[in-house]
């Protein structure tokens, strides 16, 4: 099987009420991406996007950024509703493949577009769960943080420490949309309760923003850089639709996505083997459930990652030196950032949020309500 | 809202319309006879309420229809402080809170997300729960008012 790395990235800063164009956010984020790589649109073979058409207002929501992309004549594709890290899988098969030796991937949103949490709602069940009006993606989030914090006896107090540490990381982030380096529990704490135990610092923030991946060949990729990030392994797994059939105070599809990914990676021990975590956490508790999810230690074990400090940026595994998606969350972009990220800090490229000797790297992207679906990659260095 | 640029406002106005498909088209009738029924899977057993048309699990079509208890136990809750509001996407703090709850139905092996109403801080996981019906009852998702705590029961 071919080799395939991660050449370059670039992430356009993330806000909210970005007043450049969606084609501008678009091609900020390719442009720095090809600058990065020393490459320009011509040198690409495939482009893969991720986006969404109800968040930009118009169908074909790809159709008015394949220009902006460099995609224009040029062999294209789109993933819809996609955090990002399935548009980097497509891309991935498509250099596998063979037919292809460079690949640009990149994902993008405007939250300030649309009408906020209505594409969520629109996931919904309409025979039973969007007529009856009480379920939507942060309901959804409380529900599965009060059944798994009830299981596995987990306090308010952890889930504000996971806001905290990725908050404060995020600070040390300049793409971060939430800087909060002073931020404390308490102030967590206090911040607005929406449904319990969702408070406004425990969820994600509507996001703008873009970012893109460029994707190589061995042979090219040595040509590219000398740092290339090696893909070593992926898995991905989609759980039932009907909430009511899920486990909630787990994450079965997240645990069986990862299994994949390292088993292709080679991977027996991930909590020893992985040096850093990048995973798509759009709500707080949900980062406890997935530590459990990826073996980083046993079910109900979560809440001791958070508390001894094991996942802090000097931890033994830190996971979301970036901030994660409560820092910065465009949400067709927010899984292809954790890899973005993930690679950044291989190659000893993330400035103040850099975590010292990672070789390997894990990045995390999920989609639908109560992460339905999740895609697990395994980054590494020479 | 963008401060600095021209904002150009669209309004995609969409409805759309839903078959609930068979199984669902009873169960919503079944309502105005305060009866709740869900479906048998021949292979794994399960019994779903509301009725789905494929049992995920084994990927057969489920077929008996079982009549279900109006009781059941709160497997999750959440305390909505807000409510969405649909048109804006806003968060509207809501006057008095509202309980969510994730409900299972005696003898089935999914849940429903419906409300429950009692005192927010009395509502535990595990806690036994019945169905509460409209006074008239007219085949439609509102006839089950909510859930009311059983009580003498944990």
């Amino acid at each position: 099987m071919r080799k395939v790395a991660i050449v370059a990235y670039g992430q356009t800063k993330h806000e909210l009420d970005k007043d450049s164009s969606r084609e501008k956010m678009v091609f900020d984020a390719a442009k720095s991406t090809l600058k990065m790589a020393g490459l320009t649109k011509a040198d690409v073979d495939t482009f893969v996007s991720a986006s969404n058409d109800y968040h930009d207002g118009r169908t074909i929501s790809n159709a008015h950024t394949v220009g902006p992309l460099g995609a224009d004549l040029k062999d294209e594709s789109k993933v819809e509703m996609d955090s990002g890290a399935f548009a980097g899988l497509y891309a991935y098969m498509r250099i596998l493949s063979g037919d292809h030796d460079v690949a640009l991937v990149l994902g993008e949103d405007m939250a300030s577009c649309c009408v906020p949490y209505m594409p969520g709602l629109l996931s919904l069940d309409v025979t039973y769960d969007y007529p009856m009006g009480l379920l939507n993606e942060i309901s959804g989030a409380a529900l599965q943080a009060s059944c798994y914090m009830n299981k596995h006896s987990v306090n308010e107090s952890s889930i504000a420490k996971v806001s905290v540490k990725n908050l404060k990381n995020g600070s040390k982030n300049p793409f971060a949309l939430r800087q909060m380096p002073g931020i404390t529990v308490e102030e967590v704490l206090k911040s607005r309760m929406l449904y319990s135990p969702i408070r406004e610092l425990n969820a994600y923030p509507l996001t703008d923003g873009a970012c893109g991946i460029l994707l190589a060949e061995e042979n090219k990729a040595k040509e590219i850089t000398d740092k290339p990030v090696w893909i070593k392994g992926v898995g991905n797994c989609h759980d039932t639709y009907h909430l009511g059939e899920r486990t909630l105070f787990g994450c079965d599809s997240l645990k069986l996505a990862a299994e994949r990914a390292y088993k292709m990676a080679g991977i027996d021990n991930p909590e020893k083997e992985i040096d850093l975590a990048e995973v798509h956490e759009k709500f707080s508790p949900e980062e406890l459930i997935f530590y459990e999810a990826l073996g980083f230690c046993g079910e109900g074990e979560g809440k001791k990652l958070i508390e001894d400090g094991i996942t802090e940026m000097d931890g033994e595994l830190p996971v979301n030196p970036s901030g994660g998606a409560l820092s910065a969350c465009p949400l067709c972009a927010a899984g292809l950032i954790r890899i973005a990220e993930a690679a950044m800090q291989i190659r000893e490229e993330a400035g103040k949020h850099q975590v010292r000797d990672v070789k390997t790297a894990l990045a995390h992207g999920q989609n639908g309500i109560c992460a339905q679906e999740n895609i697990v990659f395994i980054l590494g260095g020479e | 809202m963008f401060k600095n640029v021209v904002v150009e406002r669209t309004f995609a106005s969409a409805s759309y319309n839903w078959s609930v498909g068979k199984y669902m088209d009873r169960y919503i009738k079944e309502l105005k006879n305060r009866k709740l029924f869900g479906v048998k899977c021949p292979n794994c057993g399960c019994v779903y309420l509301p009725p789905r048309m494929v049992c995920e699990r084994c990927f057969a079509k489920p077929e008996e229809w079982v009549e279900v208890s109006e009781e059941g136990t709160v497997e999750s809750f959440a305390i909505a402080q807000v409510k969405l509001d649909r048109s804006t996407g806003e968060l509207k703090d809501l006057e008095e809170p509202e309980i969510i709850g994730l409900i299972k139905h005696d003898g089935t092996s999914s849940c429903l997300v419906h409300r429950i109403e009692g005192e927010p801080e009395d509502v535990r996981i595990g806690m036994r729960v019945r169905a509460v019906w409209a006074e008239e009852t007219k085949g439609e998702l509102g006839d089950v008012k909510y859930y009311k705590p059983i009580r003498g029961e944990k």
